[in-house]
C-alpha cells in the first residue's frame, strides 16, 4: 500500500478539501501567502475537521499566529499550534524526518483515485522535533533570548514588511556598563547570572510582539515594530492625521521603543543584585542606541551599523545613556 | 461540516453574506424547488462542504466577488467534483477579468443578477442535479393517472373496477 506521511497542497482552498476528504491526524498551514482571510479559512477548516491545526508561521507571523491560537470568551480557537519557521518548510520538515511529497495533482486528473492512508509517524512527535530543531536554531542558549541569527533574519523579514506597509520599526542595540569588570573581579558565573537577568528584565519591560536577543558577550538587541492587528484595533477611525509637512524630527522619533526602554533603565536601577554584594542594587546600568527604518536606514545592515555607532558614542560620552541615531548626544533620558 | 441529512438528494450551496438578500432570496429560491439550501459565508466553508457532501450533487450559487476569491481557485475545484457552479456577475465587471474567465473554465454558469438564477436552477434541477423531475398533476396523463388511482386502492387494499 502507499503510505503517505504527509501530502502538500499548495492553495489554502485545496488544503481544506483534502483535510475534510481524507480526516487528517494535523494539517499544517504555512502562513506566508495566505490572504488576509485566513481566519475565515481556519473557522471553515475547524467546523469541518477534527485535525489538529498547527500553523507555519514566518518570524514577523509570530504574533499573528499567537492571536489565532489564543483562547477568547465566545470565540473559537482558531489554531492549535504554530511553529516559526525559520528556514523553508520543506527543508525543516525533512530534517525532523517528515517525509513530504510533491503536491498532488486535482482529483479530476487522477479519475478513481482512492485517498492514501495519511501519516505513519504521529504528528505530535514531529511537531516536538520542529519545535526542537527551532530553538536549536533560534535560540540563546544562556539568556533563552532569540539568538543573533534570528534577530538578523527577523529583522530582514519586518524590513521587507514594513517597506510594503510603510511600518515603521525601530532597533536597539545595548550592552552592559562595565560588564568586563563584574566578570573579572566576580567570576564567569556571575557574569552569566548578570546577562540572564538583564534578558529576563529586558523581556519583561518589552510589548509581548518586539523581539529581544543577544548579539553576544554582553551586547543585546531588540526590535520593535508595529503590529498591524493592534494598530488597526487602536486606530481611532476619527482620530486626526498630523499633516505630513508639520511633523518634526521628534515626531519621527519613536516613542514606543523609548518608553520601552527608558522603563527598561528604571527596572535595571531598582533592581538589587545580591550578586554584586551588598552594593548591589542599581549599579547595573546599560549604553544603547536606537536606529530607525526608515528614518536611520533602509537594510538591516544600515540600521545595526547605525545602531552600533549611537552606542559607542554612548559609551565615549559617559555610558549610562541611549542615543537616538541622527540625533548626536540626545540621551532619551531628557526626552519628554 | 455535513450538508444536511438528505441522503443522495441534490442540494445548493449558497456563497455570500448570510445576511445579505441575494443568499436570503437564493434560499427562497431553493425552498420552492423542494432542495436543501446550505449556505456558506465563503469559499472556505463552501469548499468544506463540498468535500464533505460524499458525492451528493450540488448546485453552488454565488456572486463572482465572493467565489472568486482566493485566486479563482474554487472553480476549478468544483468542476473536479462535478458540480454546477452559477455564478452572478455585476454589469461592471470586465468581461474579460480573471475571476470570469476561471468560472467559465471552470464551466460555470454567469448570470447578470440574482433572479437570472432561477433558470439555471431549472435546467439543472431538471439535466444536472440527477434528480427525477417533480410533476404537477397537470403534467400527468391520463393513464398516469389511472395507473396512480390503481397503486393506490392496491396500497389500501381495496378491489378497482377499471
Amino acid at each position: 500500500m502507499d503510505r503517505r506521511v504527509c501530502e502538500v497542497r499548495e492553495n489554502i482552498l485545496d488544503g481544506i478539501d483534502a483535510a475534510v476528504r481524507q480526516r487528517f491526524e494535523a494539517v499544517a498551514i504555512v502562513m506566508e501567502g495566505t490572504s488576509s482571510q485566513l481566519g475565515s479559512a481556519l473557522k471553515a477548516l475547524r467546523r469541518s475537521t477534527t485535525a489538529r491545526i498547527i500553523l507555519l508561521a514566518r518570524m514577523c507571523e509570530e504574533p499573528i499566529a499567537r492571536r489565532l491560537m489564543s483562547e477568547s470568551p465566545g470565540a473559537v480557537r482558531l489554531a492549535d499550534g504554530y511553529v516559526v519557521c525559520p528556514t523553508c518548510l520543506a527543508s525543516l520538515a525533512l530534517h525532523a524526518g517528515v517525509q513530504t511529497e510533491a503536491p498532488v495533482p486535482p482529483p479530476s486528473s487522477q479519475p478513481g483515485s482512492q485517498a492514501s492512508e495519511p501519516q505513519s509517524q504521529p504528528p505530535r512527535e514531529w511537531e516536538e522535533r520542529l519545535r526542537y530543531l527551532e530553538q536549536l536554531a533560534t535560540t540563546d542558549d544562556l539568556t533563552g533570548l532569540k539568538n543573533r541569527r534570528y534577530l538578523w533574519e527577523f529583522a530582514r523579514q519586518i524590513l521587507d514588511r514594513a517597506r510594503r506597509t510603510s511600518g515603521r520599526v525601530t532597533l536597539l542595540v545595548f550592552d552592559i556598563d562595565n560588564f568586563k569588570h563584574y566578570n573579572d573581579v566576580y567570576g564567569h558565573l556571575t557574569g552569566d547570572e548578570i546577562l540572564r537577568q538583564v534578558a529576563v528584565l529586558m523581556r519583561r519591560c518589552c510589548r509581548p510582539h518586539d523581539v529581544v536577543g543577544r548579539i553576544g558577550g554582553d551586547e543585546f538587541a531588540t526590535i520593535f515594530w508595529d503590529d498591524p492587528h493592534l494598530a488597526a484595533a487602536e486606530r481611532s477611525p476619527d482620530g486626526p492625521e498630523m499633516p505630513h509637512e508639520r511633523r518634526s524630527a521628534a515626531a519621527e522619533r519613536p516613542p514606543e521603543a523609548i518608553s520601552v526602554v527608558k522603563r527598561f533603565q528604571q527596572a535595571l536601577g531598582n533592581t538589587d543584585l545580591h550578586l554584586l554584594g551588598p552594593g548591589g542594587e542599581g549599579v547595573l546600568t546599560i549604553s544603547g542606541g536606537l536606529a530607525s527604518f526608515p528614518r536611520d536606514g533602509s537594510t538591516v545592515e544600515q540600521l545595526f551599523e547605525r545602531a552600533d555607532q549611537a552606542l559607542l558614542d554612548a559609551k565615549r560620552s559617559g555610558k549610562n545613556r541611549i542615543y537616538l541615531v541622527g540625533e548626536p548626544q540626545s540621551d532619551i533620558a531628557n526626552l519628554e | 461540516m455535513a450538508a444536511g441529512n438528505s441522503g443522495r438528494e441534490p442540494f445548493v450551496i449558497i456563497v455570500g453574506d448570510p445576511c445579505g438578500e441575494f443568499v436570503r432570496a437564493t434560499i427562497r429560491l431553493a425552498q420552492q424547488y423542494e432542495v436543501e439550501a446550505v449556505p456558506c459565508e465563503d469559499v472556505y466553508s463552501a469548499v468544506a462542504v463540498m468535500a464533505g457532501a460524499g458525492g451528493r450533487q450540488a448546485l453552488v450559487v454565488g456572486m463572482m466577488q465572493d467565489l472568486a476569491k482566493e485566486d479563482s481557485q474554487f472553480f476549478r475545484i468544483a468542476r473536479a467534483n462535478a458540480l454546477r457552479c452559477c455564478c452572478v456577475v455585476d454589469r461592471g465587471l470586465a468581461a474579460g477579468s480573471r475571476g470570469v474567465l476561471a468560472a467559465l473554465q471552470g464551466g460555470a454558469a454567469l448570470v447578470g443578477s440574482g433572479p437570472e438564477v432561477d433558470a439555471v436552477f431549472t435546467d439543472w434541477l431538471s439535466n444536472g442535479s440527477g434528480r427525477t423531475a417533480r410533476m404537477t398533476l397537470r403534467d400527468l396523463t391520463d393513464e398516469d393517472l389511472r395507473a396512480t388511482e390503481a397503486e393506490l386502492s392496491a396500497l389500501l387494499g381495496q378491489g378497482t373496477d377499471v
